[in-house]
């Protein structure tokens, strides 16, 4: 029951046409810098991953599209049992950004990242890997600067580092390479996983 | 004998002192140990062995020999100082895993992969800053944001470079790589205007936690620009890295001064006077001849000492009151001496006052600094008196009559390290020579300087 199941998404998933992936690259990310609440942000990140992943399997080697992927799922795993664990719920009197707020400086981000794909494309450089790679940095770091607390920002830093690494990898072909940021982004999971637990302990 | 056993043997000590963490004394002691024996396995390793790592040589020059030696003597006294005043449990073997990784940074002969292992030893770091405290994390994950920004800006930069190397006549490069390393290394060394995260690890984080950020990791980032300086003399002729290193300096340098005469406690003014002295650092390695650069790799060990020595008189505060806010230091003095003895020579030191070690190393910076632009020297100067006037307003406070309860006099362990670390300063500000000359001789064999 389960391998046709999974074999189904995977069918489903290698079918999506570029534009699909780019797409659902915008819903994830901008999911992650509106919505604070973990139980939509992390599968978020979780879906951003498989799409990167996707994304990056038309550009370079397979076995580098599956590091990506395999990482993203390591890091949302780690960050899931966190947030579950602590019960996060956000931080202890710390007022979020109002949601239609974010919204509004979501939009005005979106038009920037467009804005520079448009003006400032880096050379040698697919269109899609250009505008995923803006996109991904500027809803990273908004999600970075509007929230407060350690997995929101997380998640933010998460997907900045994302749009890095979507670029990154169309530039260095070197296995060991990937390898060493997918440690590099489990270490940083880690991290933000210790801090989340953290900030609701006593002090 | 294989330059890989001084990254091996801290990754397999750690582990051992993770176990012990709940008999803190014990596991500061045994990674204490680690570093001493690291130390005498760096001059038993013969300059020029080599290993391959990762597929990238990983080699020990005379550059990365002094650097392991520098930082790893500094690791020793650090963790020896967590027997008698605990850092957080972590501190013991999380420390052996930082240096793991910077040791592999400053001896791999790839700047892409020193990156990644630089960052992978700062977000450590980030579990050491938070330590075993609850509530606020807004310290660590400000090291935690400024390390993931910088280390993707760096990368780029190295994936230019090499650009740079296949189609030399296209000259397009240079900008974008300067840029992009003013703001990365800006970032990670707490330069101004990206300095907020620093005096908020000094407030927040244990005080031996901050001296592993500033007198360890930070002299490790500085080794990775040197080195760009050495393999690409490019930087310091045909690009504008020089002048911005002079200007971020000067600007860092004054911003730090006047920030660290405006502080109410002593974490940050340690921080405040940390990032003025940076800007010192800075405008020494932009001037670029011999003399800025040698003054500069002086000034780099002296800030790190001073640092230190103010890190562990500022643990032995915290340990023995509830704040370090200069409205509750009253009685300090009478109680502490030997600690109130490290506030002091730590702060004159760091501001550049004779006969300590930092001003040794800053005159060179001044001597340097008036044979090009009389103007920087003075501001300088400038940056240096208000660095000192916050410490003055720190001493009057230790010197303040008693106001609460009863203050507990620092462990004895404690205070011999501090009155070691003063020693080392006094000795190095009235003979500088003694760590002049060496530095002197790797500049000039290294070809540091232009």
């Amino acid at each position: 029951m389960t391998m046709p199941l999974l074999t189904q998404i995977l069918e489903f998933l290698s079918s999506l046409s570029m534009r699909q992936i780019i797409a659902g690259l915008l819903f994830t990310s901008s999911t992650i810098a509106i919505i604070e609440a973990w139980l939509l942000s992390l599968p978020a990140l979780l879906g951003q991953y498989v799409l990167i992943g996707l994304l990056l399997s038309r550009f370079v080697r397979p076995e580098m599209a599956m590091a990506k992927a395999i990482t993203g799922g390591v890091s949302c795993l780690i960050l899931l049992l966190t947030a579950w664990h602590a019960g996060w719920r956000g931080g202890p009197g710390v007022k979020a950004v109002p949601e239609p707020f974010r919204l509004f400086v979501v939009v005005l981000a979106g038009i920037a990242a467009y804005g520079l794909f448009v003006t400032y494309p880096l050379q040698g450089v697919a269109e899609e890997i250009n505008f995923a790679c803006y996109w991904l940095a500027l809803m990273g770091f908004l999600a970075v600067a509007l929230n407060r607390e350690p997995l929101p920002v997380g998640l933010g830093l998460l997907t900045f580092k994302s749009g890095f690494e979507v670029l990154y990898a169309t530039l260095e072909g070197s296995l060991t390479v990937a390898w060493l940021l997918a440690a590099v982004n489990i270490l940083a999971s880690l991290a933000i996983a210790y801090l989340a637990s953290m900030r609701w302990e006593e002090p | 004998m294989s330059p890989l056993l001084l990254i091996l043997i801290p990754l397999v000590m750690a582990p051992l002192a993770y176990i012990l963490r709940r008999l803190l004394p014990l596991a500061a002691l045994l990674s204490a140990a680690t570093t001493l024996a690291m130390i005498m396995l760096c001059l038993e390793i013969p300059l020029g062995a080599s290993a391959q790592v990762l597929g990238r040589e990983l080699a020990l020059d005379p550059l990365s020999r002094s650097a392991l030696f520098f930082l790893l003597a500094l690791a020793t006294a650090s963790l020896s100082y967590a027997w008698p005043i605990p850092q957080g449990q972590l501190f013991p073997s999380f420390v052996l895993l930082v240096l793991a990784l910077l040791i592999g940074a400053i001896m791999i002969r790839n700047f892409l992969i020193a990156v990644l292992l630089l960052e992978m030893a700062a977000i450590i770091a980030v579990f050491l800053i938070q330590g075993d405290r609850g509530g606020s994390t807004g310290a660590a994950l400000g090291y935690l944001i400024v390390t993931m920004v910088a280390a993707p800006l760096l990368l780029l930069a190295s994936w230019l470079f090499d650009l740079y190397a296949l189609h030399p006549e296209d000259l397009t490069p240079i900008r974008y790589i300067v840029t992009l390393l003013a703001l990365g290394f800006g970032l990670l060394l707490a330069a101004v205007p990206l300095y907020p995260w620093l005096p908020a690890i000094a407030a927040e984080a244990p005080a031996m936690v901050t001296a592993l950020v500033v007198s360890i990791i930070e002299p490790a980032i500085l080794f990775q620009l040197l080195s760009l300086f050495s393999r690409f003399p490019w930087l310091m002729t045909e690009s504008q890295a020089p002048l911005i290193m002079i200007v971020g300096g000067l600007l860092t340098a004054l911003v730090g001064g006047i920030m660290a005469f405006s502080q109410g406690d002593l974490g940050r003014l340690l921080a405040y006077s940390a990032i003025s002295d940076l800007g010192c650092i800075l405008v020494g390695l932009g001037m670029g001849s011999t003399s800025g650069v040698a003054a500069a790799l002086l000034h780099v060990v002296n800030r790190s000492i001073s640092v230190l020595l103010g890190s562990m008189s500022l643990g032995a505060i915290r340990h023995c009151l509830p704040t370090d806010s200069f409205a509750d230091l009253g009685g300090v003095a009478r109680r502490m001496p030997f600690t109130t003895m490290g506030i002091i020579v730590a702060g004159l030191a760091l501001g550049g006052f004779p006969p300590f070690n930092g001003f040794a190393s800053r005159w060179l910076i001044y001597h340097a600094a008036m044979e090009q632009d009389p103007t920087s020297a003075y501001l300088l100067i400038l940056a240096s008196g208000c660095v000192i006037l916050g410490h003055v307003r720190a001493i009057r406070a230790l010197f303040s009559a008693p106001k609460g309860a009863k203050i507990e006099r620092e462990p004895w362990a404690a205070a011999a390290m501090i009155v070691a670390l003063i020693i080392l300063s006094l000795a190095m500000g009235l003979y500088p020579q003694l760590a002049l000359e060496p530095i002197l001789a790797l500049v000039e064999g290294v070809g540091l300087a232009r």
